[in-house]
């Protein structure tokens, strides 16, 4: 079941993110408009500097391996991870944790959402048409925060399992939680990834200024 | 021993020899023995029963046994063509007056399903670790413990199938077509332990997928990933003595005639050496904990086949080299100690020996087997090698359950079995053999459980970290969680004040 929802739905946003790339206009802008802008790419520049660069490199990097561990075996052999790439999941697993929190730390007051992406979003929710079409920010902002909200059952759901609390049952279901929260982690970082990239040179608005 | 009628009805295979046919007369039918099981009065006694079958007094067995009379004269010791009319009676029964009324009748206290004493005299082990005065501080099983009888679990119907508990009896130990004809999954598996505990989910009786058959708790198995489930038997935790750094010895009720008192009680066989618990694959794949012995017989091997000889035959073969003119042979951990040479030549006699072989059979080669290796000559010299019928023969053991306190794992204890010292996965079994029987000779616990040892012991030191692993963990989340938390905070603040613009607008 697990695996032909994780199929599915990896085929549905690759697709999709093709699909995205060459349908969709890239809101690209020249590197000396962006940085006039106070933009660039959310990966460099600003909070720790290079810091908050490699956390993001590690954070990415350390989710690209423990999703090649953790769902290899189960989509391409059927078979439960085991052995050495347990191993190496597990290991691999609080290095990720940290550079997540890295990340957030970092990145969260640049992530945040400003005034136009509230309008654009407020707007979405109330499947309303925007007024303005031009709010590229607000993709890959709410990727990454919905990425680093999904960080926290991830994770707290195989520590949790490691302590005598929860019963067959819940292990069970601790397991499972882990097993979709993971995938669904996944697939928003890829959707964010491809987000960033495609605005490599688009403008940034400034921060709001506060009233 | 004559069969039962029963037996010979059924075209039994084994042949009778007919010159017991004599004895037969005398003796009487060895039949089958219903009150062994099913009296319940504490007056029966298999050791009296196994007495008098010692004496060929078959005839009279099951009278002994039931604690109604008691019988003097072996019917071993008399004339083929003995007979009571002419002879005069020399085996007398003494029937206990006390047991019968004023009209004779006598009231047997027969009852469906045995008393877990009537088991036991077949179904004991003893550990040899905590022997004699100090056994009082062993507990029995823990079903024991709570009320239950062997049968509650071990059930049957009329066909006396009774059920071990199995849930998987593709090989199961008495390799009888009839226990397989019998075997319904449905009904047995509702009263293996994951049927009592957890339901068994193909049975038809909607209580019985339910579980908690005579009050079975549901295990809560806290902290215990499912995936240990799929590797383990139930027994592998529960069962069985608690692993340590080498293996133990037990003696069975049936290997080692425990039970047994009076005359014949006094022989007290301390081979063969049953080590326990060796953890090792069962049928099903799992891994669980295993009774364990290590052949040792002269054999001949013929077409790669080994058979093994019979002990007498080889006596009298080679008595000199195996030293039986000697009343009390030194034995060394219950030994009689084989050297090299004393094997080579007795292989050389055993070689010598003339076979009636039939045309086309080619001549077998004498062999040796013992502590796991197969000794034979070659070129005049002793050669040892591997060979399947020198593996040793294990069978898997359920029995005593321990505590849920007492299992391994329990509480969180990853320790237990996830540890660089840990007998579970890194113990020794011992090696038993007459050659250097002095010296310790062990294999690791991983060879009969067909693990990675190098994979476990880098797991095991995994381990030491796990306690950081689950600290940074923890207070990474608790700060991703925090800065989620400021800035969703934020975020409200901003939707909470455009709410209330908005309105001050409108107004």
């Amino acid at each position: 079941m697990f695996s032909t929802i994780s199929w599915v739905s990896l085929v549905l946003v690759l697709a999709g993110i093709v699909i995205h790339w060459f349908v969709s206009p890239s809101p690209r802008v020249t590197k000396r408009e962006a940085s006039e802008a106070g933009g660039g790419r959310p990966w460099s520049g600003c909070c720790g500097g290079k810091l908050s660069t490699l956390a993001c490199v590690v954070a990415l990097g350390s989710l690209a391996i423990l999703f090649v561990t953790g769902f290899g075996g189960l989509l391409l052999l059927d078979e439960q991870i085991h052995g050495y790439t347990l191993m190496m999941h597990v290991g691999l697993a609080p290095v990720f944790v940290i550079s997540a929190g890295v990340v957030v730390i970092a990145w969260g007051h640049r992530c945040r959402l400003d005034e136009s992406d509230r309008i654009r979003l407020a707007s979405l929710l109330c499947l309303k048409k925007p007024e303005t079409t031009d709010t590229p920010n607000l993709g890959w902002k709410l990727t990454f925060w919905l990425g680093l909200a999904l960080v926290v059952p991830v994770s707290l759901s195989m520590v949790l399992s490691m302590f005598p609390i929860f019963g067959t049952h819940g292990q069970e279901t601790l397991l499972c939680i882990h097993q979709y929260t993971s995938l669904a982690l996944t697939l928003v970082a890829m959707i964010h990834v491809h987000l960033v990239i495609r605005r490599k040179a688009s403008p940034v608005p400034p921060p709001p200024p506060k009233k | 021993m004559a069969p039962s009628e029963d037996e010979v009805g059924d075209g039994d295979e084994e042949e009778v020899d007919t010159s017991e046919l004599f004895r037969w007369e005398i003796s009487g039918k060895y039949e089958i023995n219903c009150l062994a099981c099913h009296h319940a009065d504490r007056k029966q006694n298999q050791s009296d029963a196994a007495l008098q079958a010692a004496k060929e007094n078959y005839r009279w067995a099951t009278t002994v046994g039931s604690g109604l009379a008691s019988v003097k004269g072996t019917a071993s010791e008399l004339e083929d063509f003995y007979d009571p009319e002419f002879d005069g009676h020399k085996i007398i029964t003494s029937y206990d007056k006390s047991r019968f009324d004023s009209n004779n009748k006598v009231f047997l206290d027969i009852v469906r399903k045995p008393p877990s004493n009537r088991c036991y005299f077949c179904h004991s082990t003893q550990d040899l670790q905590t022997p004699g005065k100090d056994e009082w501080i062993h507990n029995e099983d823990i079903h024991m413990a709570s009320g239950m009888s062997c049968s509650d679990c071990h059930r049957n119907g009329a066909d006396h199938m009774i059920s071990r508990g199995d849930i998987d009896p593709s090989k199961n130990p008495h390799g009888s077509d009839d226990y397989l004809k019998a075997y319904d999954l449905k009904k047995v598996g509702s009263f293996s332990c994951q049927g009592c505990h957890m339901g068994n989910p193909g049975a038809d009786d909607p209580g019985a997928r339910m579980g908690g058959h005579l009050g079975a708790p549901v295990p809560e198995h806290k902290g215990i990933p499912p995936v240990h489930f799929e590797k383990l038997s139930c027994t592998a935790c529960h069962s069985g003595r608690l692993p340590t750094e080498n293996t133990a010895r037990v003696r069975t009720a049936r290997m080692h005639k425990l039970g047994r008192h009076g005359p014949h009680g006094r022989i007290s066989p301390q081979l063969p050496h049953v080590v326990t618990p060796v953890f090792a694959r069962m049928a099903n794949g799992k891994i669980g904990p295993h009774n364990m012995i290590w052949p040792s017989f002269w054999g001949t091997q013929a077409n790669g086949v080994v058979k093994p000889l019979a002990p007498d035959l080889v006596r009298e073969i080679a008595p000199d080299e195996l030293g039986m003119e000697i009343a009390e042979p030194e034995r060394v951990n219950d030994w009689i100690e084989l050297t090299e040479k004393q094997i080579g030549n007795v292989l050389n006699l055993i070689g010598k020996y003339e076979w009636e072989l039939e045309e086309g059979e080619t001549e077998p080669k004498p062999v040796y087997v013992a502590g796991g290796r197969l000794y034979s000559l070659s070129n005049g010299f002793v050669i040892s090698t591997n060979h399947d019928a020198a593996e040793p023969y294990k069978w898997p053991i359920a029995h005593d359950v321990r505590p849920a306190a007492q299992s391994l794992g329990s509480n969180g204890r990853c320790a237990d079995c996830h540890d660089k010292n840990s007998p579970f996965i890194f113990g020794q079994v011992e090696v038993d053999t007459p050659i250097k029987p002095a010296e310790k000779q062990t294999v690791a616990m991983t060879e009969f459980g067909e693990l990675d040892r190098s994979y476990f012991e880098m797991f095991a030191f995994t381990f030491l970290f796990r306690p950081w692993l689950k600290a940074v963990v923890i207070i990474s989340c608790v700060l991703l969680g925090m800065v989620l938390l400021l800035f969703a905070l934020k975020g409200l603040d901003v939707v909470v004040r455009a709410a209330g613009k908005k309105a001050s607008d409108e107004s």
